[in-house]
Formats: structure tokens, sequence, C-alpha cells
């Protein structure tokens, strides 16, 4: 049915399936419409043939009735003692007068005779002179009658007066007082009166009735000629057999005309055993059935009509969309086309497309772009159809000849790296992608890349260039190192050999010439002798200022808090440390080189102490807190502070703040706490006022990795310098 | 300065004047009884090894203490060391450096060289004075050499 799974010749297969659908769809409703009609037809006879047993019930008894009813009122009139007075006295004139009363009190009453006990007629009406005193015993009538004298009803009778038709013949004994039969009275009925029981029946005009007599002779019937004969019922051994069975419907076939089928329904009447037959021809049924038919074909027809339109407008709707499909794909298609046409056609990359000759041993040209063509110094129309042999030689040489052989035998896609590609016209490098497209061509996308080899070749003398320069630098550095090194080797040998021995003679000449130089003279000496110590401090801390750069960090974890208080106890003496008040925080566990925080402490520790007011009470307190990813650790005092205008130079070297006289020392000690905590990664600060204390503080990473980081990235000057 | 008797004391030192406060200190502590002096390095190692100048000496006849100062002409106190520790014969005699270096890598160069003490040269006379005290007694006195 779907369009979509028959894409190939969708108009074809659809015409087809529709014609087999139609004959489908066909036959289908000519079954069922058949079929409800059969249906139908069986319910009709039956109910038809049911009709037709209500029609013989009620026929047999009206004529049951009938028939009791003309011998109820015979019986009653021969009882009355009037006529049986006549009767014995064989007063004709006196029984007419009954016979006439009888006649007019009961019209299906025809004629009425009385005869005596032995059959001899002695009145009649109406009155009939040539049979008066003729016998009848030999009648059937009187024969049935005179067996029981009981009434009798006979079977059915030609008349020999009057009009000589078929008549039934009632006959009543009379009884005297004493139970004597004095007479019989007879009552001769037209069958033809029968009709008149029938007038208020409502008959179907298909259905035909028949009455037969004990003998099965017909004494009434619509159908046959039964009035001036006695004919026997044509059916009578069928009917017999239906009734010896008990069925109340038989079928029989007519002999004429032209043999159809009948349904005869058959009921007897009353106990007299007479028979009312309703019969039916069975073509009647069906023919009164005509009408249903016809309308139920009607509407299968229209059924199969619409049916019919559905599916051809079905199909128009979906070849409608099959073709609107159709040309959708064709835009896209061209499109497609215009699209690709276009890229192809303005890429900055050459393509060519080759097409294999010999079994791969060759590849012509099929197509080559013009960015191809610019690239290759070619034409397109030139070399379509040449072989790729003769228009670029040099194929062979690069190994791109064989990268097309392979892959047009393998298929799969393969990278040509740049290659320096040599002919006659051409010197250039190339790079090439080669792919077969589903068509088995061979397609070759290739760039010039001379410019960008020439650029990468610029690079890597740059980059070789670099290197040596950096080479140079390096070598450079680690000369000026070398000499920074050989330089405070001789400052802190060289320099203190003078000192000594301004030193040494000067108190060569204090013990030994005391006497002469005088008292001035001494004084003199005594202060060359101070500064010449004074120098070798200076000498000695510069050298440790530089000391801080040069030997490498070893960080770990340290406590902070064992440290500082080790240290304090290192740099006072039990004096100092009596004077002071000394308190320190739980401080945090900090990562550094213990050796190099010590200094720190140290050098911080002796400042505070140091630079306490003279008299007061003196305290120093250490705190510290972590901050995100610093440890932060402070050191205050309540000493002579600083003047903060001046701030910027606590931690130059060699800067005071003080006076010599005031305060020993030579300003490298806060120099060197900075290099310290700069090398850690850190920060050093300070706050105070003059005669206010002074609080120092520095923050280290709390992490040992910041440290090695700090360490990698910053002092390339210091570093490598372990003995 | 060269007789035969047994040298107590090799004091290698070029600068004249560090040369005779070393004297002075030794001499204040009775401890200049036999003192030879020389000012450089390629001396120090003639004297030892008896060479050059000191040919007539014999190698067998060693010092009681070689004083030694490391920045020195010619050939540089280390190197002395180095060829003194690294001859069997030479290698007992007892060296003291004593030098203006603080310089730690003299230091450690020093005693992985087998130097047997390393002294600061106090700028301080009266420190200095003490320290030479110190060397002399202990090297001179105390300490006893093998086979001496």
């Amino acid at each position: 049915m779907s369009e979509r799974d028959v894409p190939v010749n969708p108009r074809f297969m659809k015409r087809r399936y529709l014609a087999l659908l139609i004959v489908a769809v066909f036959a289908t409703l000519s079954t069922i419409t058949f079929y409800i009609c059969y249906q139908h037809h069986a319910i009709h006879t039956e109910q038809t043939l049911k009709g037709d047993r209500a029609t013989a019930n009620l026929l047999a008894l009206i004529l049951d009735q009938h028939f009791k009813k003309i011998v109820s009122v015979m019986e009653s009139y021969s009882k009355r003692p009037l006529l049986l007075q006549a009767a014995r006295d064989r007063n004709a004139e006196k029984a007419a007068a009954h016979l006439i009363s009888l006649t007019q009190s009961e019209p299906d009453i025809d004629i009425l005779i009385i005869t005596d006990r032995k059959g001899t007629l002695w009145a009649a009406y109406p009155g009939r002179p040539e049979v008066l005193g003729k016998n009848f015993a030999y009648r059937e009538w009187y024969q049935d009658v005179s067996r029981d004298w009981k009434p009798y009803i006979s079977d059915v009778v030609l008349r020999v007066v009057r009009e000589k038709d078929l008549a039934v013949q009632i006959s009543v004994p009379l009884f005297d007082e004493t139970g004597e039969v004095i007479g019989i009275m007879l009552n001769t009925q037209r069958a033809i009166g029968l009709k008149n029981l029938f007038t208020d029946v409502p008959l179907d005009p298909d259905a035909s009735i028949s009455i037969t007599d004990r003998k099965d002779q017909i004494a009434y019937s619509t159908r046959y000629d039964y009035e001036k004969e006695v004919r026997p019922y044509p059916f009578r051994s069928a009917m017999n057999k239906a009734m010896a069975a008990n069925n109340k419907t038989f079928a029989v076939e007519e002999s004429d005309p032209g043999g159809r089928t009948r349904y005869i329904t058959v009921t007897p009447v009353g106990a007299i055993g007479w028979t009312v037959l309703v019969g039916r021809d069975k073509r009647s049924i069906f023919l009164s059935e005509t009408t249903y038919h016809a309308q139920v074909a009607a509407i299968a027809f229209l059924l199969f009509l619409s049916i019919v339109l559905l599916f051809v407008y079905a199909r128009k709707q979906v070849m409608a969309q099959e073709t609107l499909k159709q040309l959708q794909a064709e835009k896209l298609l061209r499109e497609s086309e215009i699209r690709f046409r276009e890229l192809f056609g303005r890429m900055m990359a050459g393509v060519a497309v080759y097409e294999a000759r010999d079994n791969g041993e060759d590849f012509i040209f099929n197509d080559i772009n013009p960015a191809g063509e610019s690239i290759s110094q070619v034409k397109r129309t030139e070399i379509i159809g040449k072989s790729v042999l003769e228009i670029f030689p040099g194929v062979n040489d690069i190994g791109l000849f064989q990268v097309f052989q392979r892959v047009w035998k393998t298929g799969t896609a393969e990278h040509h790296s740049v290659s320096l590609y040599k002919d006659k016209r051409i010197f250039q490098w190339v790079e090439n992608d080669v792919y077969r497209l589903p068509s088995g061509e061979i397609v070759a996308v290739y760039a010039d890349v001379t410019g960008r080899k020439k650029a990468e070749d610029e690079i890597k003398r740059l980059n070789a260039e670099l290197e040596q320069r950096v080479i140079d630098r390096t070598a450079q550095l680690e000369a000026a190192n070398k000499e920074m090194e050989a330089f405070s080797y001789s400052v802190s040998h060289d320099l203190r050999g003078p000192l000594r021995a301004i030193d040494g003679f000067s108190r060569i000449l204090l013990e030994e010439y005391s006497d002469t130089l005088g008292a001035e003279g001494n004084r003199l000496l005594d202060i060359i002798r101070t500064n010449t110590r004074q120098m070798d401090t200076l000498i000695t801390d510069l050298l440790a200022f530089s000391q801080v750069l040069k030997s490498a960090l070893t960080v770990s974890r340290i406590d902070m808090t064992t440290m500082v208080n080790s240290m304090y106890h290192e740099i006072a003496s039990p004096e100092v440390r009596q004077r002071f008040v000394f308190t320190v925080a739980p401080l945090p566990d900090g990562a550094g080189d213990p050796a190099l925080l010590r200094q720190v402490w140290s050098n911080l520790l002796s400042n505070a102490v140091k630079f306490s007011m003279p008299g007061d009470e003196p305290r120093i307190e250490i705190t510290g807190y972590t901050k995100k990813e610093m440890n932060i650790y402070s050191i205050r005092d309540n000493g002579v502070g600083f003047n903060p205008a001046y701030i910027h130079k606590l931690f130059g070297v060699f800067q005071r703040l003080h006076k010599t006289d005031e305060f020993e020392g030579t300003g490298v000690g806060l120099a060197i706490v900075q290099r310290i905590i700069h090398r850690h990664g850190g920060r050093v600060w300070a706050e105070g006022n003059i005669n206010e204390g002074a609080t120092f503080s520095f923050s280290l990473p709390r992490k040992e990795a910041d440290h090695a980081r700090h360490e990698a990235g910053g002092d390339s000057a210091g570093g490598g310098q372990s003995p | 300065m060269h007789d035969m008797k047994q040298v107590e004391i090799l004091l290698v030192e070029d600068n004249p004047h560090d040369a005779e406060l070393t004297l002075r200190a030794l001499k204040k502590n009775n401890l200049a009884n036999s003192i030879t002096l020389v000012a450089d390095g390629e001396e120090a190692l003639d004297f030892i090894f008896a060479r050059g100048a000191y040919s007539e000496r014999k190698v067998e006849q060693i010092p009681k203490v070689v004083i030694l100062d490391l920045k020195l002409p010619k050939v540089d106190g280390l190197e002395v060391l180095r060829g003194m520790k690294g001859d069997p014969r030479t290698r007992v005699i007892p060296v003291v450096v004593l030098t203006s270096s603080k310089e730690e890598s003299d230091i450690v160069e020093s005693y992985r060289l087998g130097v047997n003490s390393y002294i600061v040269k106090p700028v301080d006379f009266d420190k200095f004075v003490a320290a030479v005290k110190d060397l002399g007694l202990y090297w001179l006195l105390l300490n006893q050499p093998p086979g001496a």
C-alpha cells in the first residue's frame, strides 16, 4: 500500500494493487450481500409458513365451529315436542312449519328433509312432492347415521337436484320421549357456501386454501374446480404421509404447470376427519422478497462504489505527494549540485579527478578545478582525457602515482605528505589527499605549500637562532654569577686582611708603646679599633645578606610556635628574658626552609629586643593566623617604633632609622628578612609610630608545593649555588 | 730558615702583616720555637715534598703542624691541601686552615680534602691571639702524631 515501500516504480505498483483491491472488495461485498439475502430468505420462508399454519388452524377452527353449530341447532329442533308429535303423526304440514323456522333461523341450512326410522322421506323443505314417500335407506348418510344414531356430517356428494353441485349432508336422529328413534332430520348444504365462512379471514393472495373430506376429496378450494364434481385432492398421498409423520408442512412438486415446488400446510378439522390445507408456491415467497433483495443489492453497490472512489482518491493523493516529493528532491539535488559546483570552482585547494585505465596502470584526467589549474599551470580543456603521467611526469618520483594505485585498489584514503614536485614546468612543494569516489574515480585534493614550506624553514632557522641566543645568554649569566661569587669571596677574604692588620697593629701599639703614646694616643687607637670591628660586622652582614640568595630552599613543615620560642631563647640572654614580657599565641604551622626562617625570627626578635624603650616594661607579642592560602605571622613590641614617613626605607640594605650611638646594627637585618620571605613567595610589612612600638608581619604560602613553584619560577641567579 | 732540625710549624701565609701577627701570637704563647714561613702554595709544596729550594730536606722530616692560608699566589691553599693529603708520606701531617674566608664552599671543600681544623681569622686581635694559642697548644703539645 505505502508508496514509501515501493519507491522504484510507484505508479505501476499502485495501479496493479488498485485493480486487485477493487476485485477483492467486489468479491467480499457480493458474498456478504448474498449471505444476507440467503439468511433473509430462510427466515422469511419460515415466517410465511408459520403464517400459513396459523391460517390453516384458524380455518380449521372456523369450519369445526360451523359444523358444530349446525348440528347443535338441528339437535335443538329435533327435541321440539311438537315436531316429535308431528313425526309420530307423520304430519308433514306441521313438521314443515318447524323446518321453515329452522331454515330461517340459520341461513347456512339449505334443504331440510325428515325421514322415518326406515329412511322413508315424509317431510321436506322446500317442498319436494316428487320425493315424498321415497326411501333413502340406501344412501350413505342413512347408513352412517343409523350406525350409532348420532349426528353425522357426510363427505362431499354431488347433489342430484337443483344446481347439482357439491354438497355436504348433516343428519341428526330424532328421538321420542322413550328414546326411541322415530326419524332422521337431514340438512343438505352447498359446499360453495363454505366460502362465506372465510370472508372475514384475511388471506394472503399468494396462498391457496383447500378443504378435503374424510375421503380426501376436495370440499372447498380456492385453487381447484370442485363445485360440479367430486375430485380427489391431487397431493393426498403426500398429505397423508405428512400427517402420519405429524408434519405440519410438506413440499410437493407440481406436475402442472411448470413443475414448481409448493409448500403445503395441513391441519385436521376437529374430530370429523376433514382437513384444511394452505398451499403456497415456493417461488412466490422468493418473489415477495424482491424489494428487500433489491434494497440490499443497491446498498451493497453504493458501498462498493464509495470504497472504489475512496481508493481512487487516496491513490491520487499519494501520487500527488509522491510527485511533490520528487520535485522537492530534484530541487534539493539541483541546489546541491550548484553548491558543490561552486565549492569545486572556488575552493583554494586544487582538486583533480582521475579515471583509472589499463587496470590501474594509468590514470587520465576527468576534471580539474580552477584552483588546480592555477596551481599546476594547466588548462582544463587541454588536459581532460590525458594521462597524469603525460601532464605531471614527476608524480612517479615523489611516490604519488603509487598512492593513486593503492587508493584505487583498496579504496582507503591516503595522505601524501609535503613533497617537492619537480618536472620541466613546475618546481613546487605539494601536499596531497587522495580519495576514491563511489564511481571508482580517484580524487586528489592538493595544495601548493611552497610558501608554507619556506615559512616553516624560516621558523626553524629562527628557532635555532633563538636557542643559540638562549645558550649564549645563559653562559653570560653563569659567568656573571661566577664573577659575583668571586667578588663576594674577595670581599670576605681580602677586605678582612687589612682590617685585621689595622686592628692587630693598633693593639700591638697599645700594648708595647702605651706609655709613649699618652692618653690621647691610646684613645685614638681605641677609636681605630672600634671602627675596625664595625667594618668587620658590616662585611659579615653583607655576606650573610648575599648568602640568602645563594643556597637552595629546602622546604619542610615547621612548628612555628616551637621555633619562635627556641629562637627567643637563643638571641636573648637570661637577663634580657627576665626584663621582657614575651607572649606567643598558638601559631599555624608553617612551611618553608627551616634554616632561613630561623634567621627571619632571629632578626625580628633581635630587633624587637634591641629597640625596646629604656625603663618601661618591654613587651613582645607574637601572633599568627591563616587567611586563604597564606599563613600570616606578626611580632609586636612596645619599643621606640619608627617614623612612618620612612617606612619605605625599613627593608633596604644598610638603611638605618636610628643613630649608631643609640642602637647598634648595620641595617641589614630587615633586608635579609625581606629577601628570605620573598624567596618563599611571601610578603613583609611593618606598622608603627615613633615611641609607640612597631609591628612586623610576614606571610608564607601554606602549601609546600607553592614554595617549590615560586622557587622554580623565581631567583635563577641564586639557584644552584650550593657548595 | 732551613736548618736540619725538625720544623715544628710550617706557616703558609702570603700577607706579611698577617704572618707577622700570627708569629706574634705564637710567640706570645711561647710556641714559636721552630717556625718556617712560606709565602705561597708552590713554596709550601716544595718544602713539604723537599723540592726546589728545599731539596736538601727529607720528605720524612715532617712538620708537627701546617698552618695554611687558603688564598695564596701561584698555588692556592686548597691545592696545597690536596697535594699533601694525596700523598701517603705527608697525609699524616696535621693541617690547620687559618683564613679570612667564611665561605661555606671553602670550609666544606677543606674538610672533604682532609683538613684537621678550620679556623676563621678573627679581625679582633685579642680573639686572634686566643685562637692561635688554642691551635698551637692543641696540635703541638696535646696531639700525639703517629710514629712521632
